[in-house]
């Protein structure tokens, strides 16, 4: 039953059936036929699952991100990016990937910082004779950017599945978004530094800028600084951050419409409805593995085997590469994270260590073709074909491959910042 | 065909016009309910239970009816490669695979839910709130979601049909 049960899943997954519907269908044959529980039980798990408090934050974020998209929160930033670092070698390129990490910082939304700074930077960029290719994946590795950068939706999903403090996943991510983002400047430098220079903006120009753009960078202190404050709750920061957002829109950069607040919640929903509708139905396969005993039989065969610590990360690295290549990132952790949680336990490694090696390799899904949603989300702005910009993937790739060995040998850059909570 | 499709289009048009309704006012009472919360406990140096357990009650009510009309939409996450090697004739049929499969999972799912909820019903299980809400409310979205699921995976099968039979005509 079991064994049907995993090439039912193969099956669905590869004739493009959603997910949600492929977790929720595979799971239930292994769950109900297989090990005889009740549906009653399965349908509660599922919504005890989506009921965590923490994952309110999610929607909450996106919605924040939604609205600052529309609000012109997004251009004040640029510009302030472009005065300060416009006049480097690939200036602009930097530009967009530190707009990125500010955007970022205030918003849950991958696909809401590719448009918000993208639509801006892209066109720009392509008229100074920036490669189309390039630019493209440059915007969309902002994905991994959002998944490091807090408030992270992915910080918040891995805490609701490993009971490690919110506050605690969102620090880790700190430093190694920071050092990323360092190596996506010093790509755009490599890749970039015979494209055309801007003009240097005076110190009046930078001090107006930064001026338009406080209001902006004020949102990450609000957001981390009420929940380190000990003032909110992770979900309710992510409350005020969105009534921040309308406040800025509304009333200081005046561009946000009633119009527009209803499309940010509209996409808010949609959002939400497919992210928790997958979180609910994963509960089913996460209960099967309870059972089943599923992680355990895994642990004591790398025992027997006498794997290595080595070894877990070459093999988790690849996993996600494979599964981060056809799948998104949330399934990924509900399908993956409960087993690699028990085996780094049973190494007596840090569950926060684990958080940003996984991120950092399932990121790299995230721009690798066929199933690659930052990619066509930064062509679809500058209406160029995906297929385009494969091309640049491999560089990338290879860039995120050395981030990522770089985060398995020094854990201390993911466990410091933590450990001073 | 197209005279059970074109009733069944009109009803599901309406169905994600009240789904997509309830799901923006939950977003809506999700934002205030918890800055509200924080609001009240920084003026007041204690915050109510309501604004903080409502939220997460509410969610199933946001996600589950919203599965049919997100179906319809294409916007569920799933795993895209078979379009990229198929030609358009085996697509149809692997898309009539797709909403088959969505319209067996609803009924399995909505007969479960359903099941579950009187079960809840029956016992008179409260959610854990300061006013006394029975918890097969919140269960009830899961029924109710796949029935709204069913309805427009039957939409989209017979759609699909109907353009195959279109297509061997021509």
């Amino acid at each position: 039953m079991f064994l049907f049960a995993v090439i039912l899943s193969f099956v669905l997954l590869f004739a493009s059936v959603p997910i949600f519907l492929v977790f929720g269908l595979g799971s239930s044959v292994a769950a109900i036929w297989g090990l005889n529980l009740p549906w009653s039980t399965l349908i509660q798990m599922a919504f005890e699952s989506m009921n965590k408090h923490v994952l309110i934050a999610v929607p909450l974020f996106v919605f924040s991100g939604m609205v600052m998209l529309r609000g012109g929160a997004a251009n004040r930033l640029v510009n302030f990016a472009t005065s300060l670092v416009g006049h480097w070698p690939g200036g602009l390129g930097i530009a967009m990937v530190i707009a990125m990490g500010f955007f970022a910082a205030f918003c849950g939304s991958i696909l809401a910082a590719i448009t918000a700074v993208g639509t801006i930077m892209m066109p720009k960029m392509i008229e100074e004779g920036y490669p189309k290719p390039f630019v493209i994946v440059l915007a969309a590795s902002a994905a991994l950017l959002e998944a490091l950068i807090p408030p992270s939706n992915a910080a918040i999903l891995y805490s609701a599945l490993t009971y490690v403090p919110v506050s605690k996943t969102f620090a880790a991510g700190v430093i190694p978004g920071l050092i990323l983002l360092l190596f996506m400047i010093a790509l755009v430098l490599f890749k970039c530094r015979h494209i055309g220079r801007y003009k240097p903006a005076s110190n009046y120009e930078k001090l107006v800028l930064g001026f338009k753009a406080f209001p902006a960078l004020l949102t990450p202190l609000i957001i981390l600084g009420g929940i380190y404050g000990g003032f909110l709750t992770p979900s309710e920061s992510a409350a005020v951050s969105g009534i921040w957002a309308i406040f800025m829109g509304f009333l200081i950069y005046r561009e946000l419409t009633f119009s527009s607040l209803l499309l940010s919640i509209k996409e808010t929903a949609v959002t939400t409805a497919v992210i928790f509708s997958i979180i609910a139905m994963a509960t089913f396969l996460s209960k099967v593995f309870t059972y089943t005993q599923f992680p355990q039989f895994i642990i004591s065969s790398i025992t027997e085997m006498g794997v290595g610590l080595n070894f877990f990360w070459f093999a988790m690295a690849l996993i996600c590469l494979i599964l981060g290549t056809f799948i998104e990132i949330v399934p990924v952790f509900y399908l993956t994270i409960p087993i690699f949680s028990a085996i780094i336990l049973s190494f007596n490694q840090s569950l926060i260590h684990l958080y940003v090696v996984f991120v950092a390799f399932a990121g790299i899904g995230m721009i690798t073709p066929p199933v690659c949603v930052g990619i066509y989300t930064s062509a679809s702005v500058i209406k160029e074909n995906p297929g385009n910009a494969f091309k640049e993937v491999p560089l990338f790739t290879v860039v995120g491959i050395i981030y990522g060995i770089l985060m398995i040998l020094f854990p201390i850059l993911s466990t410091w910042l933590p450990s001073l909570i | 065909m197209s005279s059970i499709i074109w009733p069944l289009q009109y009803f599901n048009g309406i169905l994600t016009k009240i789904t997509f309704f309830i799901a923006m006012v939950i977003v809506s009472i999700m934002v205030l309910a918890l800055s509200a919360s924080a609001l009240t406990r920084y003026i007041s140096g204690h915050g109510f239970d309501w604004f903080i357990e409502l939220p997460p009650a509410l969610v199933s009510w946001l996600v589950f009816p919203l599965l049919g009309p997100l179906l319809k939409t294409g916007s569920h996450i799933e795993v895209d490669f078979v379009s990229t090697v198929m030609t358009k004739r085996t697509l149809r049929f692997v898309k009539l695979f797709v909403y088959f499969i969505s319209l067996l999972s609803s009924f399995i799912f909505f007969k479960a839910g359903l099941d579950a909820t009187m079960l809840f019903y029956n016992l008179g299980q409260m959610m854990e709130l300061e006013i006394d809400v029975p918890i097969w409310i919140m269960f009830l979205s899961f029924p109710v979601g796949f029935v709204i699921m069913g309805l427009f995976s039957l939409e989209l099968l017979l759609t699909t049909i109907q353009e195959i039979n279109e297509s061997s005509i021509n």
